[in-house]
């Protein structure tokens, strides 16, 4: 079984790269096979795992807690409705349900986990008084942080001395942070390519250690 | 009125719809079986110099005075006793010379009665009794014209101008006229007889037919003479009745318009007199009408025997009911031809006399159609000159608008049937329809225009329209040539990384993983963490990254977890992913396949898929796993394993390990996580997340990262268990090593091409 596995997966590997050479039917094939068994798979997932494990199956066997799976299967079945046109404004009911709740959720985790974490987290030390290293940091951390909000503003001052030279400054800080934006970018990119070429070395790996055998 | 005197007598849209007119098709007008151009020309020429005496005049006016009206319509007046015959001696020259000369023009009225006899029978008409305009028309005026619009044929009247009145296209001798119409009515006659339409009428004795073509050819002469006489006997007949001065000639502004635009214009009056083609017809027997199907209104239109001996062209078969001319009633008199009556303070001169004593005037900007004033050739633009022909009209006698090359160009593309009119053959209105003659235009309704039908569309159906159009392909040729020229280098780059790569992974372990640094690493320190739990604890594992990610990310699934193993530390898997759960059931067998007593259900479990993602974390933070949970492996409770009694509360897990493939897991495990339970949290991630995962670190919300090959070879080596991640270094490095030369490569190819490109930029400028 895992030599027909080894098997399959070096074909499939091959049809993918036959793409290096253009578009072809091996390729799209290899594509179809794939979309196919994770839709499959999906489908598969979420009527064993999710409807009879966590719905149909307690609905049936706890009965005491009988409103709790009855009251998730009425938003489910009126979700289904949404697809007669006639009958859809009976799923509004459920789709007012997820979106209240992701949008409660989202809001909430944005702001608490995310938002006034990060912000605290540029509240460091600019003290010489510390490592030098540190304070290195520090510094580029709070320049960066706020050029880069500055890179984002879209006003000037006119017609004052102390304006227009506020705007100067704010200006040459702005392309500091457009220059700190511009390297998050780079380094967003040398990690995704760094990723596609060990998921490409993975591959090369496969097939000549597991199905061809001549790399230990 | 003036204005649409004027204007161009183009068929449909200068004449009203006006209903086909009756004296059409009665006898009166229905000429014999010869041609009617002819006999109307030669008519007109004979009449053309012939004076008229003032007596005869009278004497024909008086008689029609004297004449009484009928008390009753419906029974047919006694006829009257036909007049002494005139001898001819005594008729005038003009009279003598309507004789007809041929025998085919003799009617069977004219050799019993004469012109003068029509004269003659009006005793009694004294030159006091006679309307003003009639004085004028006996008077010094001219008494051509005078007997040309008294005249009941007619085409007579149109040869009464003045030779030299009329223009020099106009002035045609007699032979000239023969030459021109005889020809053409024995060359046409098929050609109309396909085309023109024939209405019966009535047949003559000899079996000759009339055809109602020869009274379409007569119209435009007939149709605006015709109607002062018509007045005119109108005026006789109610003299009877009424006074003389109630009958009065219509002022311009009470003729209406559709009776205005009847008026010949200009050019109508000065073309000649029948187009050749128009003279012929089909030969179409005519059924003689019965006289008791004859109605009351055709028979008061019929002619007296006065009328009729003035009419040399009437049929023979046509035999008018010998009734007397009778005056019509004031009552009967429709208001139309009331209003026609000439007036005492107006001269009751027939308009179309007066209209040939103006002169032609051009045609003014504003009388002129919208349709055809866009014809004429724009300021400044030479007007490209037609060629003239001899013997055809003068394009400086014309007008303006006529002088438009493009008018008989465009104009025969309008849709007009061909077989209700023929189109001109020469001269400037060649190949237009409809122009001449007007009487088709006059009696028949007009036929509409048949433009093609505009559909209103709205903008869905214009689009349909932009969707239904042809299509032509883009030339892509350029772009096939970029495309075929980047094929060998990218060929080429593919085969130098994929080269680098497969020759790196022959290099033996041994040499991999040397020059990797370990202390100080984000490694080093998510080993820390992991070495900081104490034994026998149980972390919680989400394995959130699929299949497509487990080339990368299996390298540090598989180290972590081989240093949780073998910290004897207890693993529950789960996952945000629905692929999540057959990932860690993978990664879980090969890393516990031959560890001591660490069994499932009790060291490790796979909890399996955790839905909801955002709220299915949230709710495994308050609540954590709920009793009804069951796990991947062996759907079983979860709360029936020994691991399970150690999730009861979710907050005695110490560490949660989050395998992120992808940014959005990471970001749910923070924010609906992290911040709601105060527990460790580490991430393995990609090396395309860590950039995004490395905030949370430095903003302490992580306790530990390690991300990418890079870091799972670390990690192997930490744990002094090398394994794939530590054999693909070295294939990694080459790797990235090639994509570094070809992406500074491909930089100074940009900078070398553009630099070369800025001088040939500046030497073409």
């Amino acid at each position: 079984m895992d030599v027909l596995g080894i098997w399959v997966g070096a074909i499939l590997t091959l049809l993918v790269f036959s793409y290096l050479l253009g578009d072809n039917p091996l390729f799209r094939l290899a594509q179809a096979i794939f979309v196919g068994v994770a839709i499959g798979y999906g489908l598969n997932v979420a009527v064993f795992l999710v409807l009879l494990r966590r719905l149909f199956v307690p609905l049936a066997e706890q009965s005491q807690y009988w409103l709790v799976y009855f009251i998730p299967l009425i938003l489910g079945l009126l979700l289904l409705l949404k697809s007669h046109k006639a009958w859809a404004p009976l799923g509004n009911v459920s789709i007012a349900f997820l979106f209240g709740v992701g949008a409660a959720l989202a809001i909430g985790g944005a702001s608490s986990g995310l938002l006034v974490q990060q912000v605290s987290a540029t509240a460091v030390s600019l003290s010489p008084f510390q490592d030098f290293g540190t304070f290195v940091g520090n510094c580029l951390l709070v320049l960066g942080t706020i050029g880069s909000l500055l890179s984002f503003r879209f006003v000037t001052v006119q017609n004052r001395s102390v304006g227009q030279t506020f705007d100067r400054v704010v200006r040459a800080w702005s392309r500091l942070g457009r220059g700190f934006i511009l390297v998050a970018f780079g380094a967003i990119f040398a990690d995704t390519a760094v990723s596609r070429v060990s998921i490409l070395i993975s591959r090369f790996y496969f097939l000549l250690h597991d199905w061809l055998a001549i790399v230990r | 009125v003036e204005g649409s005197e004027s204007a161009p007598p183009i068929r449909g849209l200068t004449l009203p719809a006006k209903p086909a007119s009756p004296q059409t098709s009665s006898p009166e007008e229905t000429p014999e079986k010869e041609p009617a151009g002819k006999n109307s020309q030669e008519k007109g020429e004979q009449t053309e110099n012939i004076p008229v005496t003032r007596e005869k005049i009278e004497d024909w006016l008086t008689k029609l005075r004297e004449s009484p009206p009928v008390e009753d319509e419906s029974v047919a007046p006694p006829l009257e006793p036909a007049p002494p015959t005139v001898p001819k001696q005594d008729l005038p020259n003009w009279v003598q010379s309507i004789e007809p000369q041929d025998s085919e023009f003799t009617s069977p009225g004219a050799d019993e009665e004469s012109v003068s006899d029509a004269n003659d029978r009006a005793p009694g008409a004294s030159s006091q009794d006679k309307p003003d305009w009639l004085k004028e028309l006996t008077g010094e005026a001219d008494l051509d014209r005078s007997v040309s619009s008294t005249d009941q044929h007619p085409t007579s009247d149109r040869f009464q101008m003045r030779q030299e009145e009329l223009p020099g296209w106009l002035r045609v001798t007699p032979e000239e006229t023969d030459v021109s119409t005889k020809p053409s009515l024995e060359g046409n006659k098929q050609e109309l007889a396909s085309t023109s339409p024939v209405i019966t009428s009535p047949e003559t004795e000899t079996g000759d037919t009339v055809h109602i073509e020869e009274t379409r050819q007569l119209e435009p002469e007939a149709k605006p003479t015709e109607e002062p006489p018509l007045a005119e006997q109108d005026m006789g007949r109610s003299e009877a009745e009424s006074e003389p001065p109630s009958l009065e000639p219509a002022r311009a502004e009470e003729i209406p318009p559709w009776i205005a635009q009847l008026k010949p214009t200009q050019d109508l009056l000065s073309a000649p007199l029948l187009p050749p083609q128009a003279t012929e017809q089909p030969q179409v027997p005519l059924e003689p009408a019965n006289v008791d199907e004859i109605p009351p209104w055709i028979a008061q239109l019929e002619p007296t025997e006065d009328q009729t001996s003035a009419l040399p062209l009437l049929p023979q078969a046509i035999e008018p009911p010998q009734v007397p001319l009778e005056p019509a009633r004031a009552d009967e008199i429709p208001p139309w031809i009331a209003q026609l009556k000439p007036t005492q303070d107006r001269p009751s001169v027939p308009p179309q006399i007066t209209q040939r004593q103006q002169p032609i005037e051009p045609t003014r900007a504003e009388e002129i159609p919208s349709w055809i004033a866009e014809l004429k050739p724009a300021d400044g633009q030479p007007v490209e000159q037609a060629p003239e022909i001899e013997g055809e009209v003068q394009i400086d006698e014309l007008a303006d608008w006529l002088r438009s090359p493009q008018l008989g160009t465009i104009i025969p593309t309008m849709p007009f049937d061909p077989n209700v009119e023929a189109a001109e053959r020469s001269g400037p209105l060649a190949n237009l329809r409809g122009v001449l003659p007007l009487a088709t235009g006059i009696a028949e309704p007009h036929p509409a225009l048949q433009f093609p039908p505009i559909e209103k569309k709205d903008g869905a159906h214009i689009f349909e329209d932009i969707l239904a159009e042809t299509q032509t392909p883009i030339q892509r040729s350029s772009r096939q040539r970029v495309r075929q020229g980047l094929l060998p280098t990218r060929l080429m780059i593919h085969a130098v990384l994929g080269l680098a790569i497969i020759l790196a992974l022959f290099i033996p372990p041994g040499f991999s993983g040397i020059l990797l640094p370990i202390s100080g690493t984000p490694a080093a320190e998510f080993y820390d963490t992991i070495e900081s739990l104490p034994g026998n604890s149980t972390v919680l594992v989400s394995f959130d990254y699929d299949p497509s990610l487990s080339g990368e990310m299996d390298l540090v699934s598989f180290a972590i977890l081989r240093h949780l193993v073998q910290r004897r530390i207890n693993v529950v898997a789960l996952s945000t992913f629905e692929t999540g759960p057959m990932i860690a059931r993978r990664v879980l067998a090969q890393v516990t396949n031959g560890a001591n007593n660490y069994r499932y259900g009790t060291n490790f479990l796979n909890a399996g898929f955790v839905p909801g993602h955002e709220s299915g974390l949230a709710q495994l933070a308050t609540v954590g796993f709920s009793p009804t949970s069951l796990d991947f492996d062996q759907n079983q409770l979860i709360s029936r394993y020994p691991i399970g009694a150690n999730l009861k509360n979710i907050k005695n897990v110490p560490l949660v390990i989050e395998l992120a493939g992808a940014e959005e897991p990471l970001r749910s495990w923070i924010e609906q996580f992290e911040t709601r339970v105060n527990i460790r949290m580490a991430v393995a991630s990609s090396a395309a997340v860590e950039p995004k995962a490395r905030t949370y670190r430095d903003a302490n919300q992580l306790t530990a990262l390690v991300s990418g090959p890079t870091g799972a070879a670390q990690y192997e080596i930490l744990t002094k268990q090398p394994g794939e991640a530590v054999r693909r270094s070295l294939a990694q490095s080459a790797g990235q090593i090639v994509l570094m030369m070809v992406v500074i490569a491909g930089n100074l190819a940009f900078w070398i091409s553009r630099s070369m490109e800025k001088p040939n930029r500046s030497s073409a400028t």
